[in-house]
């Protein structure tokens, strides 16, 4: 009976290193690529003229570099927030309206979550 | 009877000592070096589940058998509440870029939830693997 027990134990030790490792592997993976290429994730906003109503158009571009895909992000400008969705390595385009009160106050915050595990945010001013 | 009480006490305050070492030393140190983060568990605090740790291992290793499971289940419990407590599931903290102010922060709940999830199945399986020796 109590090497019932001694099994369980074993199986536990190896879930649990499994489960830590495949836990962390996406925020080491993450902070790696970071660390490495500091404009791993970057935000571009270019004008791209004005709407009827006298509101801006204008393209919000992000651009990723690591390997980690990114859920849940969006990014707000002034007042406007704009959803990303899902993002794995590459560029990704959005086109928005915003007002110039928008434009003036630029990006105001980053959010994702990365792997779908780890909320983060970077908040600007 | 002196003998036994003596070794007693020396077994359970070395593995009080041993739960504070692990839970407040030595994991916060490497998940705080693993986040590049400074974990400090605050002083009060530390001296307090010290002494808890210790009092309850001592008791343990004293008492009777059936006892004695319930007090490692509830050093399991207090395992698990300082590793909440100490690791927090959020970190904050203001970086400044091309010299505006920039407030990063990250949420890492799952980790704790995870390790504190295993430590408390690893105490059921324990607390069951006592109570069948004793039964047997």
């Amino acid at each position: 009976m109590l090497s019932v027990f001694a099994g369980f134990r074993y199986a536990l030790a190896v879930l649990a290193l499994l489960s830590l490792a495949l836990l962390l592997l996406p925020l080491l993976a993450f902070a790696w690529d970071a660390l490495r290429n500091p404009g791993c994730l970057t935000i571009r906003v270019e004008g791209g003229g004005r709407t009827a109503e006298g509101e801006l158009r204008a393209k919000v571009s992000v651009s990723y570099c690591s390997s980690v895909p990114l859920k849940d992000v969006r990014v707000r400008i002034g007042s406007r927030t704009v959803e990303f969705g899902r993002i794995a390595r590459g560029v990704y385009t959005q086109e928005v309206t915003l007002t110039l009160k928008d434009l003036e106050e630029g990006i105001r915050e980053l959010e994702a979550s990365i792997g779908g595990l780890y909320r983060m945010a970077v908040r600007f001013g | 009877m002196w003998r036994r009480v003596a070794k007693g006490v020396a077994v359970g305050a070395a593995r009080g000592l041993a739960y504070y070492a692990v839970f407040l030393v030595l994991v916060p140190r490497l998940f705080g070096d693993a986040l590049g983060v400074s974990i400090e568990p605050p002083t009060g605090l530390a001296l307090l589940t010290l002494g808890v740790f210790v009092g309850l291992g001592i008791a343990s290793s004293s008492a009777k058998p059936f006892v004695s499971v319930t007090l490692d289940a509830l050093t399991s419990l207090l395992a698990v509440y300082v590793l909440v407590r100490v690791w927090g599931t959020e970190v904050s903290a203001d970086i400044g870029y091309s010299g505006a102010p920039v407030e990063a922060y990250l949420g890492y709940a799952p980790l704790p939830l995870l390790v504190s999830c295993l430590i408390l199945l690893y105490a059921v399986v324990s607390c069951f693997e006592r109570l069948t020796k004793l039964e047997e």
